[in-house]
């Protein structure tokens, strides 16, 4: 769909009326303090979040929709909270807790540190509770129903990256409720600001793997103002998030089946031979771009992805990249059971245990999925009503960003048998929710389509482009027939792809392993 | 069987070849030209794009390296136009079935008889195509014989679940939630050239 098309449209119009009112403001801060860091505030949404309550110790309400607090009375409950911190450039200048209260009342929340970050949202119960610590490190206002309440946080809350627990209690004797991250978009927030320059991390990480209903976010550059100014300017002047140089677009680079374990014969201490294990060199290509972001897109660590061979190889070479990477899960990583070291090696960043989850890059929203349909959710991890698929299309729908991209291990469609029918539903979903972009691996070549409809039919304007990109190190396979929509395709070549990430459109081009010499390039419309 | 189906690295390779022959002694005869269902290509390592590649260049800072065409990619099944068009074949029947299983494995949960109708019926689709894939090779009898119990396991899963034995299901939905992830992991060695 055009811009001006698309502008003709109520959804569109605001969303165009939002953007530009968003985009003013932040020029209006930034005009009002000269010398002001371009560096984004940093949204999280909790990784975990559960309430426990005396009156029921032995049983997790980790699945709850309602975080609840209550002070000794009848029973006692409190609320946990658990954020995972990465990709920081340094320790936030502040930090705020921010929860939407379904109740009202004058009694103020009261915010404590949890060192024990080893709860999880599935196990708390009253009888497990790690302790808070002894003093308050932020307070809430007056809890009014259906309403933001924020608690800044003391200034050594949130230090850099690590997993940070919080814990909320309240000294009512009746029940006081927040949302959970269960809720969407009246999820509680973790947000942290910054004064010094720095290379923009990604703006926005949601956080958690739920199993019911999706955890969404909606941050600071996409979030609709409660007053706007009556325009059609399409969102064009939303400054960009990066810093580096201010004007330019972030830069994002994809690649999947990436490294040898050592034990391969041809691991050659990272240096690979001919023809295999160039890990290193596809790590080296990306640090000549220095990218905003990596998308590691499955089968990250051969043969079975254990953690002492993710230790070994992966990271010593792509784990460079391992605060900015967005990694996505492969089959070679549930070679280990339940891809244990997967999920150890990247730990929040990776969403475990389901693995699937969003982000937002700039302009852009970013989704990670699990094609690996059999090893979640009873082996029926992507069907039609699964909990990723309706996951999926809530996220989708939550975020109505001008351009989004879907990225995961298996392709829908490849030139060989290495496409997946399993996941035909998910691409069902990103088509009705106008994705732009579906980024895959799992065939070690480089195959870029298209937009296509989910049964496979050309649909320049709406369809989803997808693009494989299994040339992160490993091997190379080849091609058998090549299919309809097809429109690049090349074997035997190691190499990643780089994605700019303009506000409505991207270029793309293919930076190849020297040895393997190849190129592609060109652009995309986002719809 | 896991264990069989990690092989480190080195086991692959000499696998790869003993599946190379047995495709070239059998396999690749019952292969028609890659011509259908796409555009007509030349196969596997002699594919290349519509540009021009130039010739491979040392790659600074790496141990020297040989020439790209020295080292294409093998023939692998995973490229074998044969077994592609069977997958192809199968593409709709799988991702129904997939909705179907779901829809079972709600069933089961809930004691709903009807939930799991669907899943006998979509699992006949599956086991009609199987002596296609039979015959493709050595490739092609591993793949089948690894779907060929899935499936027994599916129907009898649907059967007695429709007729209300929800206790019998729930055992056979056991053993299918884990077996769906090792066939899987099966088709993806074969497909490799393990």
């Amino acid at each position: 769909m055009n811009m001006s098309a698309a502008l003709r449209r109520p959804r569109f119009r605001l969303l165009a009326l939002a953007a530009l009112t968003v985009a003013a403001a932040v020029l209006s801060v930034y005009a009002a303090a000269p010398g002001r860091s371009a560096t984004s505030p940093l949204s999280l949404t909790p990784t975990a979040d559960a309430y426990v309550d005396s009156s029921n110790a032995t049983t997790n309400f980790g699945t709850a929709t309602v975080l609840q607090q209550m002070s000794p009375g009848t029973s006692t409950k409190v609320t946990y909270l658990k954020f995972v911190v990465s990709g920081l450039p340094g320790a936030p200048t502040s930090a705020t807790l921010n929860l939407t209260s379904e109740v009202t009342g004058q009694t103020a929340s009261k915010v404590f540190a949890v060192s024990d970050t080893s709860w999880t949202e599935q196990t708390i119960t009253w009888n497990n509770r790690p302790a808070p610590g002894s003093t308050s490190i932020g307070s809430t206002g007056a809890l009014t129903s259906g309403q933001m309440t924020s608690a800044v946080l003391a200034n050594n809350a949130i230090t850099g990256d690590g997993t940070y627990s919080f814990a909320v209690t309240n000294g009512a004797t009746a029940v006081r409720t927040f949302d959970s991250k269960e809720q969407g978009p009246k999820a509680p927030t973790l947000v942290l600001n910054f004064s010094t320059p720095t290379s923009s991390p990604p703006t926005t990480t949601t956080g958690g793997t739920p199993t019911t209903t999706p955890p969404t976010t909606t941050p600071p550059t996409t979030t609709p103002p409660t007053t706007t100014p009556p325009t059609t300017t399409p969102p064009t002047t939303t400054p960009p998030t990066t810093t580096s140089p201010p004007s330019s677009d972030p830069v994002i680079m994809l690649g999947g089946d990436i490294a040898c374990a050592p034990n391969d014969p041809n691991f050659n201490n990272l240096n690979g031979q001919p023809g295999k294990c160039h890990m290193k060199v596809t790590q080296g290509i990306e640090r000549t771009l220095n990218p905003t972001a990596v998308l590691a897109l499955g089968d990250e660590q051969y043969n079975s992805g254990n953690s002492s061979d993710f230790l070994a190889s992966y990271d010593k070479t792509w784990g460079a990249f391992k605060q900015n990477t967005f990694p996505t899960v492969g089959n070679h990583e549930y070679g280990t059971s339940n891809a244990g070291g997967y999920f150890g090696y990247f730990g929040g960043a990776a969403h475990g245990p389901n693995g699937y989850y969003s982000f937002d890059i700039g302009a852009w929203h970013l989704v990670s999925i699990n094609t690996e349909c059999t090893r979640i959710n009873s082996a029926a991890g992507c069907a039609a009503g699964s909990p990723q698929d309706t996951w999926l299309q809530a996220d989708l729908a939550a975020h109505n960003n001008a351009c989004t991209l879907v990225f995961g291990h298996r392709p829908r469609w490849s030139s060989n048998s290495f496409a997946s029918s399993d996941i035909a539903p998910l691409m069902t979903d990103m088509y009705n929710a106008h994705v732009d972009i579906y980024a895959a691996g799992h065939s070690h070549s480089y195959e870029r389509f298209s937009a296509q409809n989910p049964s496979g039919g050309s649909e320049p304007t709406r369809g989803v482009t997808q693009l494989v990109v299994g040339t992160g190190g490993s091997f190379f396979t080849g091609f058998g027939t090549v299919v309809a929509n097809s429109q690049r395709h090349q074997s035997n070549i190691f190499g990643v792809l780089a994605l700019t990430l303009h506000p409505n459109s991207w270029d793309y081009r293919f930076m190849a392993d020297s040895s393997t010499p190849f190129t592609d390039s060109g652009s995309g419309t986002c719809h | 069987m896991m264990a069989r189906l990690w092989l480190n690295y080195a086991a692959r390779m000499s696998l790869s070849v003993a599946v190379l022959l047995a495709l070239a002694a059998c396999a690749h005869g019952s292969t028609s030209p890659p011509t259908s269902g796409g555009v007509p290509v030349p196969t596997n390592a002699s594919l290349s794009s519509s540009s021009s590649v130039p010739a491979p260049a040392a790659q600074p800072g790496a141990q020297p390296l040989g020439s790209a065409a020295a080292v294409a990619a093998a023939a692998i099944p995973g490229d074998d136009p044969a077994i592609q068009r069977w997958f192809l074949a199968i593409d709709k029947a799988k991702w129904v079935l997939n909705n179907a299983y779901l829809k079972a494995v709600q069933g089961v949960s809930r004691q709903s008889a009807t939930d799991c109708q669907p899943l006998g019926q979509t699992v006949q689709a599956i086991v009609a195509a199987l002596p296609k894939v039979q015959n493709l090779g050595a490739a092609g009898a591993r793949i089948a014989a690894a779907v060929t119990p899935l499936m027994t396991n599916m129907g009898q899963l649907a059967s007695s679940c429709t007729i209300g034995d929800f206790p019998t299901a729930r055992t056979i939905l056991n053993t299918v939630i884990p077996q769906q992830g090792n066939v899987q992991a099966t088709i993806d060695s074969v497909l490799d050239g393990d």
